[in-house]
């Protein structure tokens, strides 16, 4: 009897998932773009926060050099701490589409380390930082994942609360 | 036999419920979290936004109002339409040692806040005692004292800990020592600027140069090693001063009991030293 009430309840879940078969592979396609929105949305918000954290309070000048393509802004922060300097630039990816974002550190007298910002899985489209006056920019910030189609972009305004900025480009 | 016959439609119902169920609460779960996040940062970002404002505005002013703290218009803050009302503390006294903005954000889960210090030297930046010794470089015996308490309501950034923290250089900060002894390191060129407080001895290495503007303030002795370099630089020490071999300093020395200086030693007067010294807004 055992082995017949089994046989029944695949039987009937065999049913719902034929009868629903359309509108549950949506909600499976939904749910991955829900996540891949999530795995975007975190890491601009990473991106951004530390971004944010560094030309908000730590920079004393901000230079900005937009770069070749209109895609990227090559930001040199001179930071309060006068002997450092922090540099943030693209690269291209190592997928060959889209860029990553990467961070220059450069403390006198020590050598410069360079990290990457964005993990592998996600590409930078866009990293745009243009000035509005001497204490502000406006930042737009496009980012994509390897494996999919999935973008999200975002302009932020950022006030340099410790610092001034010099426009070279 | 009855008691299966019992559970032949209830499992497989019961199994689908379970199912949609935990997927529903999973993704209600990461909703949630999502929004809470979501709604910090923007939270966070509109604290800056007006804080920066005001901060700008009040620091534009020729004259500040009185000392307290004021209520300023409420606010309303997107999404959700939160009502925060935000505050505005003002630590302000003619010649007072430490004078502060504080900008507050009372909401539901605490109190953010952006404050920025405006530092004057004991008796103020016009007190008459600076402009003579300016014209010999130190000074020893009277003058006005260290508000000890004032420092201490002030002690939101401690001391560097590590010689990388001096080579990186300094902030431009209040730094309020541990209260005992304290060693500067040894044999470096210090960027950038700074006042250190200390409410005992303060020792600057041997050997060490600090280029940017820098004061020195101890409730006790101060004492700069040998070689010392400080081409801008205030000293102020409420019992003695003791200054090693072939020491270059530029700017005021002054001490409440006494000055030891080795012959070798040159000590160049600077007034401009004592001028108001203005710190970066921080968050304490």
């Amino acid at each position: 009897m055992l082995l017949l009430e089994i046989n029944i309840v695949f039987l009937l879940v065999l049913i719902i998932f034929s009868t629903f078969y359309r509108p549950f592979t949506q909600i499976l396609a939904s749910l991955k773009h829900m996540e891949e929105d999530m795995v975007l949305c975190l890491n601009e918000r990473l991106l951004l926060g530390r971004l944010e954290k560094e030309l908000t309070y730590e920079t004393q000048s901000l230079s900005l050099i937009q770069q070749e393509g209109e895609t990227g802004t090559f930001l040199t922060c001179q930071m309060l701490s006068v002997s450092r300097t922090k540099e943030f630039f693209l690269k291209p990816h190592k997928s060959g589409n889209g860029y990553s974002l990467y961070r220059c550190t450069k403390v006198v007298g020590r050598r410069k380390g360079i990290n990457p910002l964005t993990p592998p899985h996600v590409k930078v489209l866009t990293f745009l930082v243009q000035p509005i006056d001497n204490q502000s920019v406006q930042m737009i910030l496009e980012l994509g994942l390897t494996t999919s189609e999935r973008r999200r972009r975002t302009t932020r305004f950022i006030e340099l609360l410790n610092g001034v900025l010099h426009e070279k480009k | 036999m009855k008691k299966s016959e019992a559970g032949f439609i209830v499992l497989p119902v019961l199994f689908l419920l379970i199912l949609l169920a935990g997927l529903t609460q999973v993704m209600l779960y990461l909703v949630l979290d999502e929004t809470f996040y979501q709604q910090e940062f923007l939270r966070y970002r509109q604290f800056l936004r007006i804080s920066s404002g005001v901060m700008e505005a009040v620091a534009r002013q020729t004259r500040l109002p009185r000392t307290g703290t004021y209520q300023l218009p409420q606010v309303e803050l997107y999404p959700g339409k939160e009502a925060i009302k935000p505050q505005l503390t003002l630590d302000y006294q003619p010649h007072q040692q430490v004078q502060s903005i504080t900008i507050h954000f009372p909401y539901v889960d605490g109190e953010w806040r952006l404050r920025k210090l405006y530092l004057e030297p004991p008796g103020g930046c016009n007190y008459p005692l600076y402009k003579e010794t300016a014209q010999i470089g130190y000074s020893s015996g009277g003058g006005p004292k260290l508000d000890k308490a004032l420092f201490k309501t002030y002690s939101d950034r401690p001391f560097p800990r590590t010689a990388e923290d001096f080579t990186d250089g300094l902030k431009g900060y209040l730094y309020v020592g541990p209260g005992k002894d304290y060693y500067f390191p040894q044999g470096l060129k210090i960027a950038g600027t700074g006042v250190f407080y200390n409410q005992g001895n303060m020792t600057i290495g041997a050997g060490s140069t600090f280029t940017g503007r820098i004061w020195f303030l101890s409730q006790k002795n101060i004492y700069v090693g040998d070689n010392v370099r400080l081409p801008n630089a205030f000293l102020f020490a409420q019992d003695s001063i003791k200054v090693g071999r072939n020491v270059e300093v530029c700017g005021i020395m002054i001490a409440q009991n006494n000055i030891e200086m080795d012959e070798q030693s040159i000590c160049r007067g600077n007034e401009h030293v004592v001028q108001t010294f203005i710190t970066p807004s921080y968050i304490p």
